[in-house]
């Protein structure tokens, strides 16, 4: 009895100061680390000239594109470019992979010293906005004709209410190099052997399907182990069945917006359809999208519907029979229309205290002198390309359609953007529908309610 | 030989001066397990999503998850697992020792090493290696003349991974009974055998009983194991096909670090936490000895 009076003692006294350790902070959690909403409003577009007289200044940026790798190695050379122009400031980049950066950008910007410059994606942008830990652009935009710069379907969700929710409205959060861009790639030597040219029409692309499948080559090739690859497919499906301004008003939340749509579930039907006449493969859920890739660029496969992210490794396998087109509209000659967005926005924290130089840079590289390092990069560029730039055949197929998609106002961004857990919602019931363990139309209601649940604020 | 109790307190009556002695450790587990416990459970109260300000909430995160026919799902991959990490293996385990018993086995040293060795590898590498052994085109389907995608298959993918889970706990089970059969008084095999005791009678009224912490510290930590198992899923499947390999722990982790939901993560977490708290007292009451 006394002993366990006594432990029952230690025991309180332990919780005790754990709760006077806890209490020694704010008790409220994020009340600590929250930046502050209101920023002094006088900005200035700094000249080439002064920024010169600025003395030696150090910029600090953080992003997701590691070292090394293609947009990682474009923007080293980027920042190096622009060392060279103006060799007192000195931009120092620190890079993690997106799953470490996307758990930990929160805090990195709550941080006292944050850096002064952020990549930031449209999910990560939802809570770091109405956090406050980012810095409206709007002067900037003003000031550096940034608007000029991206086809309104782009702009739409580089705007954000303050809540974060709704998109398309409120204030610019980001600004941005370049983009990306799902569609088809083809091999072009498998295409002419089955005798069939690029399809003009979705009806020619289905049969062009069929004739692959009766020849014995595998139609569309797919590893989507990891659940997001077929996302990819799904969303491309859908720029076909519904039309792109449904989607769009859906991702950025504008109010009464639905994914129950005829087109969208008629895209999941249209997926569950190619699972079952074999137009995928037979195990795409049990095989790693690297593994699938490495098989399309060995020849198995007509098509594989992924990113331009991919331009690089494609090209290397099929060299000059690596073709791209986006998925032909359901009558010839109509707008073209494909997954895409910004690669990769970038924010100035709310905490820097060089803002005007930080738009500057990010004036830089986004501007024309930065375009030809960053396609080389793998980025899809929004200005024009110098004259006598050279390119892969894949990537210029590529450039190509992106040009239509921009031409047409076509792109409508990546499903996964609407709310911060849309992909854990949506990408394995996509694995379900794929396997007929989930109706399309269960599948849209399963989606939408995420959506509902993150726009009634639960 | 003379003591020096406390002066109040008689001879073997435990000192203040230990409370001292338990200080430093006291402090550690405190500082880095019972305050993130404390903190855990202070986060579960609110709706907050990392960075804003958070709303506090009260009770609403626990009672969304009691409502929630989703997370049953979660906990029933965990009774699954539990089978693969702690059936199987304390089954396994058992088995092989009771045959180590009858006669010395020569290069036992050699198996014995050869089936801990798993414990040793991190389990990302384990993940990836299996991984490439259950692709349609892995050394699964060679061996079984098959093409099938384990890891893709929704009646599978579950199965495969406890399987793994099998693998990897087998040794260290045999590891803990090689180690408690060998404080067996060999003097009661001999008893038992001059009594003719049949194999099993032997396993069943000497090693078991023999055994009998051994096998509640197995139980414990492959119990345990089965409850927390995030690593393997997140590596091999991301809790896919479907959510068909979803677990409690995986769930966690998403809530916390990729929706923005850490008070629901939280509250998912001590309900997590409360749960093996509870299945490890039950499982240290029922492996006491019988008074």
């Amino acid at each position: 009895m006394k002993e366990q009076r006594r432990r029952l003692g230690a025991g309180a006294a332990i919780l005790a100061a754990s709760l006077a350790v806890g209490a020694c902070s704010s008790l409220t959690p994020g009340s600590s680390s929250a930046g502050k909403p209101d920023q002094p409003a006088t900005i200035k577009k700094l000249t080439p000239d002064e920024v010169r007289a600025l003395g030696d200044v150090t910029l600090t940026m953080t992003d997701f594109d590691p070292a090394g790798q293609g947009l990682g190695a474009a923007l080293d050379k980027l920042v190096a470019q622009f060392h060279a122009a103006y060799p007192n400031v000195t931009v120092h980049r620190t890079s993690k992979d997106f799953n470490s950066y996307s758990k930990t950008i929160k805090l990195t910007l709550s941080e006292a010293d944050a850096p002064d410059i952020a990549q930031a994606n449209v999910v990560m942008a939802r809570t770091l906005v109405p956090a406050g830990l980012v810095r409206p652009l709007d002067g900037y935009y003003d000031a550096y004709a940034w608007r000029s710069r991206y086809p309104s379907s782009v702009l739409d969700l580089l705007r954000a209410k303050p809540d974060g929710k709704t998109l398309g409205d409120g204030k610019y959060w980001g600004q941005a190099i370049g983009g990306n861009m799902v569609g088809v790639y083809y091999n072009a030597a498998t295409l002419k052997k089955l005798g069939l040219s690029v399809p003009r029409t979705y009806g020619e692309f289905e049969r062009d399907l069929q004739v692959a499948k009766d020849n014995d080559v595998l139609p569309v090739q797919l590893g989507n182990l990891e659940q997001w690859p077929a996302n990819h497919v799904l969303s491309t499906l859908m720029n076909v069945t519904e039309d792109p301004q449904v989607v769009r008003d859906w991702i950025r939340g504008k109010p009464g917006a639905t994914f129950e749509t005829p087109g969208i579930v008629a895209a999941a039907q249209t997926l569950r359809d190619w699972e079952q006449k074999g137009y995928l493969p037979a195990n795409a859920n049990g095989v790693t999208n690297d593994r699938s890739i490495a098989d399309f660029g060995a020849g198995q496969g007509l098509f594989y519907i992924t990113g331009s992210w991919q331009i690089p490794r494609i090209s290397a396998a099929l060299k000059d029979d690596g073709g791209f087109f986006l998925l032909p509209p359901k009558t010839a000659g109509g707008p073209a229309a494909a997954t895409g967005w910004l690669a990769n926005p970038y924010t100035i924290s709310a905490k820097s205290r060089k803002a005007d130089l930080a738009a500057f840079f990010l004036d830089y590289l986004g501007g024309p002198a930065g375009t030809t390092t960053a396609v080389a990069g793998g980025f899809l560029p929004f200005g024009d390309l110098p004259a006598g730039f050279r390119q892969s055949r894949t990537a210029s197929d590529v450039t190509a359609a992106w040009r239509a998609a921009i031409k047409d106002n076509g792109l409508v961004p990546y499903l996964d953007f609407a709310t911060p857990s849309l992909g854990d919602a949506a990408f394995p019931a996509i694995q379900s529908v794929m396997a007929g363990k989930l109706q399309p139309t269960a599948f849209a209601h399963t989606v939408q309610e995420n959506w509902n649940d993150y726009h009634s604020g639960s | 030989m003379t003591t020096t109790p406390g002066r109040d307190a008689p001879p073997g009556e435990p000192r203040r001066i230990a409370y001292l002695y338990l200080l430093p450790g006291l402090l550690l587990t405190s500082l880095f397990v019972l305050l993130p416990l404390i903190h855990t459970g202070w986060l579960s109260l609110f709706q907050w999503d990392g960075a804003s300000v958070g709303q506090w909430v009260g009770l609403a995160n626990y009672e969304k998850i009691f409502a929630a026919a989703r997370l049953r799902e979660l906990f029933l991959h965990s009774a699954v697992l539990i089978v693969f990490y702690s059936v199987i293996p304390v089954g396994l385990g058992l088995f092989i020792t009771a045959l180590m018993t009858r006669r010395p086995v020569r290069g036992m040293t050699a198996y014995r090493t050869v089936l801990f060795v798993p414990q040793s590898v991190s389990l990302v590498v384990i993940a990836v290696a299996w991984q490439w052994m259950y692709a349609p085109n892995g050394i699964v389907n060679a061996v079984l003349g098959t093409r099938r995608a384990w890891l893709g298959d929704f009646g599978w993918a579950l199965p495969a991974i406890g399987l793994i889970g099998s693998w990897l706990l087998t040794g260290l089970c045999l590891v803990l009974f090689v180690a408690g059969i060998q404080k067996i008084d060999p003097e009661l095999y001999a008893a038992a055998r001059i009594d003719g005791a049949s194999p099993v009678d032997e396993f069943r009224y000497v090693t078991l009983p023999g055994l009998r912490a051994e096998i509640s510290v197995a139980v414990t930590l492959t119990v345990v194991a089965g409850l927390r198992s995030f690593d393997l899923v997140y590596v091999l499947t991301k809790g896919g096909p479907g959510t068909s390999t979803s677990v409690p722990g995986l769930e966690i982790f998403e809530r916390a670090f990729s929706r923005g939901q850490v008070g629901s993560a939280s509250s998912l977490a001590v309900v997590l936490t409360v749960l093996i708290f509870a299945i490890t007292a039950l499982i240290g009451r029922l492996s006491k000895e019988p008074a």
